[in-house]
């Protein structure tokens, strides 16, 4: 095989980037999104956060739950960085990208996304990050990460962030 | 004292590899006839028929379109999805349906052509977890998860890639002298380390890749086959967890660097009425090389947070208990959604693995994961006189 034979197996199957379709439960987040705001359900019953959106409170089953608008600064819980186009060909041009598990300091909630940075050796497990839009052809609007600067995060940053923890803050 | 009546009579595979122009249900078929000969039995007598759909080709009742193609009318059929869990899931439904007088002869059957399917192109696939919450940022079904996961790990506990190099080299040894495996060329750590990173911090060697295939077993009440004189590999244990996650949403199982196998496996072992250090054979369900070390950690290998240490103490040499992935595993042998693991566990229980006979192999425990380890399956197996 050659060096690259064989990745071509796990392509998702699409020309062009893949595109959320926003359905009945998660239209509230999208459109959220379009206005550039980070709205996340909270349980009315039990005040748990949920990402992403789905019908019932998956700890208490209420039904009834409010969005709530999470200002989208938080840290990196992990991440991986891309260095082929497998996602499809439309990729191509966006290599090496950083996708990125970020735990939002406000709800609580994780999140995938991508961290937008210029060199990815730079990226660490702990680093600051807030919120993004990112405008796509279709209207949709991506919540995406940039780095947080540092000083910007001391403000934002709860005490039992994993950065504070290893910093011994 | 053994809590489950049930044995594995007859093992099957197809070809695996590149079989273009070989349907998945041709796949399928093929791997339900092989099997069937190997027990022993007139097809007949299959009162129970567990299937597996097709990822690529998503079938309405597909356990029925199974039993039809291979001329069966059972009295008790279903499809079963729980991905890389399924193969275990449908062991330990067979030992139900055995123990509770339902069935008699259960096939339980795996098979399909992800590499060279016509039918992606014809149908699209099968929808993956939260897709609007993960695909539109450029992750990878499979290998990015784990990716993720990887990085965890190597965080909080030291590992390194060069540590997943040597599972890879080590299974890569294994598949060489299996005579249905995809990956024969032999493998160095320094031709792994060479490979650039893909999807850091994993590289080519670290991952598995589809190819086509189709692999099956038949279950039978253990008292059945002592009475036919045939030595039985017995179903001692056998146990499902669940992380409470569907297949993704991933954001969350690869920011924990311990796995439902935990759960799965002690109450497997629990079942059988065995311990870790009693495994002479381990096939560990390996997406990738990062899955199998974080199951030496949850099986009780090692510790947590020393799988690589522990690999990198020469743990998966010649010769070290308990042997693992001795047909070379998703990653270098074949894809086969975790049936693959079952059969080799099975060949080395019988004693006739070839040349990757583990000696004395009496008792072996087999993993599978669905989703980014949403879902684990583990059964202990173990060989009896006849």
């Amino acid at each position: 095989m050659g060096s690259n034979a064989g990745v071509d197996m796990w392509k998702c199957h699409t020309t062009s980037k893949q595109q959320p379709l926003p359905d009945e439960d998660s239209q509230i987040f999208w459109e959220g999104c379009r206005r550039q705001r980070l709205l996340i359900q909270q349980c009315d019953t039990c005040q748990t956060f949920r990402f992403p959106p789905s019908p019932l409170c998956p700890a208490c089953l209420s039904g009834v739950s409010t969005w709530r608008a999470d200002p989208g600064a938080g840290e990196v819980l992990t991440f991986c960085v891309y260095h082929t186009e497998i996602a499809g060909p439309a990729w191509q041009p966006c290599l090496p990208y950083v996708v990125a598990v970020v735990r939002l300091w406000w709800s609580g909630v994780n999140m995938l996304s991508q961290l937008l940075c210029e060199d990815p050796q730079r990226v660490y497990i702990g680093l600051p990050v807030y919120i993004a839009f990112d405008v796509r052809p279709n209207g949709l609007i991506l919540p995406r990460f940039l780095p947080l600067d540092a000083a910007d995060a001391g403000e934002l940053r709860p005490p039992n962030s994993e950065l504070s923890q290893e910093r011994g803050a | 004292m053994p809590v489950t009546s049930s044995a594995i009579i007859g093992i099957g595979e197809s070809r695996v590899g590149r079989l273009r122009g070989m349907s998945a249900l041709h796949l399928t078929l093929d791997a339900a006839r092989a099997a069937i000969q190997d027990a022993g039995i007139e097809k007949t007598v299959i009162d129970g028929v567990l299937t597996r759909n097709f990822d690529m080709d998503v079938t309405y009742m597909h356990s029925q379109l199974i039993a039809k193609h291979l001329g069966l009318q059972p009295r008790f059929a279903t499809d079963m999805g729980l991905g890389g869990a399924t193969a275990i899931a449908m062991l330990e439904q067979a030992t139900l349906l055995i123990a509770t007088g339902t069935c008699r002869f259960v096939l339980c059957v795996y098979g399909e052509n992800r590499r060279t399917s016509w039918a992606a192109a014809r149908h699209g696939r099968i929808k993956m977890g939260q897709e609007d919450f993960e695909e539109c940022y450029g992750l990878t079904w499979g290998m990015g998860p784990h990716a993720l996961a990887a990085q965890r790990h190597m965080h909080l506990f030291g590992t390194t890639s060069r540590h997943l190099g040597m599972i890879a080299v080590a299974q890569r040894r294994y598949a060489c002298q299996h005579p249905n495996a995809t990956m024969r060329t032999p493998l160095t750590l320094d031709a792994y380390e060479r490979e650039p990173l893909l999807i850091a911090p994993l590289r080519k060697y670290d991952l598995a890749y589809l190819f086509d295939g189709g692999a099956a077993v038949v279950v039978a009440a253990h008292a059945w086959a002592r009475a036919q004189r045939v030595c039985p590999v017995v179903i001692l244990g056998v146990a499902q967890a669940h992380a409470g996650e569907h297949l993704g949403y991933c954001a969350n199982m690869v920011t924990v660097t311990t796995t439902p196998a935990r759960q799965s496996g002690a109450a497997a072992l629990g079942m059988a009425g065995v311990a870790s250090q009693d495994i002479d054979v381990a096939l560990l369900y390996d997406d990738t090389t990062y899955g199998v070390l974080v199951q030496l950690e949850d099986y009780g290998f090692c510790r947590k947070g020393e799988g690589g240490r522990y690999v990198a103490s020469g743990a998966l040499e010649p010769g070290r208990r308990p042997a693992v992935n001795t047909h070379g595993g998703n990653l270098s042998q074949a894809h086969l959604d975790g049936m693959s693991h079952i059969i080799e566990a099975v060949r080395q229980l019988r004693g006739t693995a070839g040349t990757r006979q583990i000696d004395g192999a009496r008792t072996a425990l087999v993993s599978g994961f669905g989703g980014v380890f949403a879902t684990s399956a583990t059964v202990i197996l173990g060989r009896t006189a006849a």
